[in-house]
């Protein structure tokens, strides 16, 4: 099993330098160049060439990509064309920010999720169940930013009890990790509520009734581990949206993660942040797979033989 | 079942963790003392290194952790900040300055000759600065506390320059020992930089020594709210005391609401559709008359940007030196358009593109493509991402384009110079493509000429020539905005965005 474990960590690694190879070809041949971004679009071609040859941009790219590569092997990751910031020094500033709100959020829509697809699915046809599934259609389908908007003018102004802007306490991040967890929780519920269905009509499901398990021991012990399969997937590709949803939430909520320097460096072509950001969720995106993959094991005793193998 | 609860422990365990890391950072308190500010702009400074920034945010702060050698009051006249007293050479070559005495930067240094020196050679050499500063020759000290510039040639605008924020004056030793001054400025300006937290705040306190008078707000801070819904609820609550710029949606909001007051003026900004004068048919005087004439800013002002706007006159903004009252707008007249139009042999009209990147642009190109079909001209409008339109402006193949421009200094030259004179043709600034020897040889005597009426002449002159050679059409002039608390007094926004806080008080 922990072969298994290492021959996936392993593999993530080709995989990653493959993201920053495709990542810097796009910045790179895409039109552009930082110093006319940066200086603006009346500054003189002397002043604009001047720091494009400061910032090292004329070299041919595979230059480039070469000297990017092995300064990043010895963890220095450059510094912002922008700001002149070492990227390290920004991320590890900005990256718990972003990590907070992402854990939060889906631990919000797993927690909510599963809970109430599985309501659902017990009770169905019921009030709860027409419900929760009015709501997760809603909250699949409004647009985040305008959630957000809703929620800060109802509990931040009308009500009071939460910060505007900001990231300073828990509090700050109560309404941004509901905004981004709403269309996860939403697709959670779901997919839960039709896998559980599935899963009670067994015939192992009855066979526990007719031994006499109450109807706790049948949902926790017997049905849950078989829904959550597919649910985990899911989740898995779902994650990548949430990872995007920071972006915007982080805008709004005017809070410093990653994804709030994100746009910026993608706009003004700042390569070093658009490597670092791009590839930093990229490897998360990459390395939460991993978990799915290997909590299938942990689920599935199929699986994990599988993978013993 | 014992697993699965340790498994939801745990999860517990790593969530308060995460949640006491930042639990530890202060929190912002609502209670706002009477002598502290906290005010909204829309995005984080880049650097505070005057002579390495660009961008307007960074000016806006660095306006109030330095000082210039002169500044501009609410009129728009400059009145002289470090500098005790000055004379200018007959031949308008030479600027001696002398600097006031006793006047501190933050780090207990005094101000010299040496650190204006240090300033001026160093904007000279950026890649951020040097074409504000290409007039400049060389900089003498010629006393401990006097300096003196000699430029290349006369240049009447010297001095506005001096009040730009580029031209904020540093101290050569705090330079020079520090390895991230742009984090850690040092100024001799009204605040002292207190701390930068990246992408959140710029916080800093008032100097009690401060030479002109201690600041009447003592705490200010300058707070990034990227959304301006956001930042408006955020006024509305009282967790921000002002905001720069609010979106034209909330200005009906603010201004009805009395706990606010809302000031907006013109700002030195201007959108314009230039023309590639070289490209059929736009290299065809007529053409670009009768696309003048069927233009309709009104109606650009009040559907594309909520009827907030100025209409541009001429190609310089109003309130800059140079200016002129006698050159009016082209007025909205399809008739004459059209006439114009079959004059120059188009009269079933024709297409072409028109290029415009993301923002207000998409709005004002749908006004305009309205404006031309009743002409018979088919504007086909195509939405670039900046770096793809920057390429395609430059490139000198585009039809037509939206930009908006505003000014290196507040004087007629910073805007006409680079922007009509053939020697800029293309990238350098020469947009539109245009050449004419008539002009371009009035800019050249403007920029150099030492008498004020002699140049404001010329000046007419040339947007005269300009009025008629309509080489791009001026559509409207942007406005800026502060909302803030009814109980702030002394606010004056300024058109370049370089707000002075020290002038502002509570109630």
């Amino acid at each position: 099993m922990y072969k298994y474990i290492l021959k996936r960590i392993i593999m993530l690694i080709p995989v990653i330098i493959g993201i920053t190879f495709i990542v810097f070809s796009i910045v790179s041949f895409t039109p552009g160049n930082p110093g006319r971004l940066i200086l603006g679009v009346t500054a003189s071609e002397e002043s604009v060439n001047q720091l494009n040859e400061k910032l090292g941009v004329n070299d041919p790219f595979i230059i480039k990509y070469k000297n990017y590569m092995c300064n990043a092997i010895k963890g220095d990751f450059g510094k912002s064309y922008n700001t002149g910031e070492p990227v390290l020094d920004v991320l590890l500033q900005r990256f718990p920010t972003t990590l907070r709100l992402a854990i939060t959020a889906i631990l919000i829509a797993s927690l909510v999720g599963i809970p109430l697809g599985i309501i659902s699915s017990v009770k169905q046809h019921s009030f709860i169940d027409s419900l929760s599934m009015i709501s997760a259609l809603l909250f699949a389908s409004i647009p985040g930013f305008w959630l957000g908007l809703m929620l800060i003018l109802l509990f931040a102004l009308k009500l009071g009890i939460f910060p505007v802007t900001g990231d300073e306490a828990w509090l700050n991040y109560v309404l941004p990790s509901i905004t981004i967890a709403a269309p996860t929780t939403a697709i959670i519920t779901r997919v839960t509520r039709s896998t559980m269905l599935e899963v009670i009509r067994q015939d192992y499901i009855r066979t526990a009734k007719a031994k006499g398990a109450n109807k706790l021991r049948i949902i926790w012990k017997h049905s849950l581990k078989n829904t959550m399969i597919p649910v985990i997937t899911i989740m898995g590709m779902d994650f990548g949206y949430l990872l995007g949803g920071t972006i915007i939430v982080e805008v709004l909520f005017g809070m410093s993660g990653v994804g709030q320097i994100m746009v910026k460096a993608i706009r003004m072509k700042d390569m070093p942040i658009i490597m670092a950001s791009v590839t930093l969720l990229a490897a998360i995106f990459c390395i939460l797979n991993l978990i799915v993959d290997l909590l299938y094991a942990y689920i599935d005793p199929r699986i994990k033989a599988m993978y013993k193998s | 079942m014992k697993k699965n609860l340790l498994t939801i422990v745990i999860l517990l365990i790593i969530v308060s963790i995460l949640f006491t890391a930042c639990a530890n950072e202060s929190s912002n308190s609502d209670v706002k003392a009477k002598d502290s500010i906290v005010i909204g702009i829309e995005e984080d400074a880049v650097s505070l290194d005057p002579q390495n920034c660009s961008d307007a945010f960074g000016f806006e702060i660095m306006t109030n952790i330095y000082d210039t050698l002169f500044r501009v009051d609410s009129k728009g006249n400059f009145y002289p900040c470090l500098v005790e007293n000055w004379t200018k050479t007959d031949d308008g070559k030479g600027y001696t300055f002398d600097l006031k005495k006793n006047v501190k930067f933050h780090n207990g240094e005094e101000l010299k000759a040496s650190d204006v020196k240090f300033t001026i050679d160093r904007a000279i050499k950026s890649s951020y600065t040097a074409d504000l500063y290409v007039c400049v020759d060389t900089v003498e000290i010629t006393g401990d506390y006097q300096v003196k510039v000699n430029l290349k040639y006369p240049f009447d605008p010297f001095i506005s320059i001096l009040c730009q924020a580029s031209s904020n004056i540093v101290n050569e030793r705090a330079i020079k020992e520090s390895s991230n001054y742009e984090k850690n400025p040092i100024g001799t300006g009204p605040y002292k930089f207190v701390e930068w937290v990246g992408g959140k705040r710029v916080v800093m306190t008032g100097v009690e020594d401060y030479h002109m008078g201690k600041p009447s707000i003592m705490n200010v801070e300058f707070r990034i709210i990227m959304d301006k819904s956001t930042a408006f609820i955020a006024l509305e609550k009282g967790e921000i005391d002002a905001y720069v710029n609010i979106d034209s949606i909330d200005r009906q909001a603010v201004i009805n609401n009395k706990k606010f007051d809302f000031y907006e003026i013109p700002s030195y900004f201007c959108f314009y559709l230039e023309f590639n004068n070289e490209i059929e048919p736009f290299n065809n005087k007529l053409v670009r008359q009768a696309l003048s004439y069927a233009i309709d800013k009104e109606a650009i002002i009040n559907n594309a940007k909520n009827g907030i706007g100025y209409i541009s006159h001429n190609q310089v903004p109003e309130g800059i030196y140079g200016y002129t009252d006698s050159v009016k707008s082209y007025p909205h007249d399809i008739g004459k358009a059209k006439e114009l139009l079959t004059q120059a042999g188009y009269a079933n009209g024709f297409s072409f593109k028109l290029l415009a990147t993301e923002g207000d642009y998409a709005k004002i190109a749908q006004v305009i493509k309205d404006n031309l079909a009743e002409v018979g001209v088919t504007a086909d409008i195509e939405i670039l991402e900046f770096g793809t339109f920057i390429d395609e402006m430059f490139g000198g193949k585009a039809d037509a384009f939206l930009v908006e421009f505003g000014v290196y200094y507040p004087d007629a030259d910073s805007v006409l110079y680079r922007g009509y004179h053939s020697d800029y043709f293309g990238p350098s600034g020469n947009f539109v493509r245009y050449s004419n020897k008539e002009v371009d040889a009035l800019l050249e005597k403007a920029k150099v000429a030492i008498d004020k009426d002699d140049r404001l002449e010329m000046y007419k002159e040339i947007l005269n020539i300009l009025h008629e050679d309509a080489p791009n059409v001026p559509l409207f002039i942007n406005t800026t905005n502060i909302a803030c608390n009814a109980n702030l007094q002394g606010v004056n926004p300024d058109p370049q965005l370089q707000n002075f806080v020290y002038e502002y008080s509570w109630k």
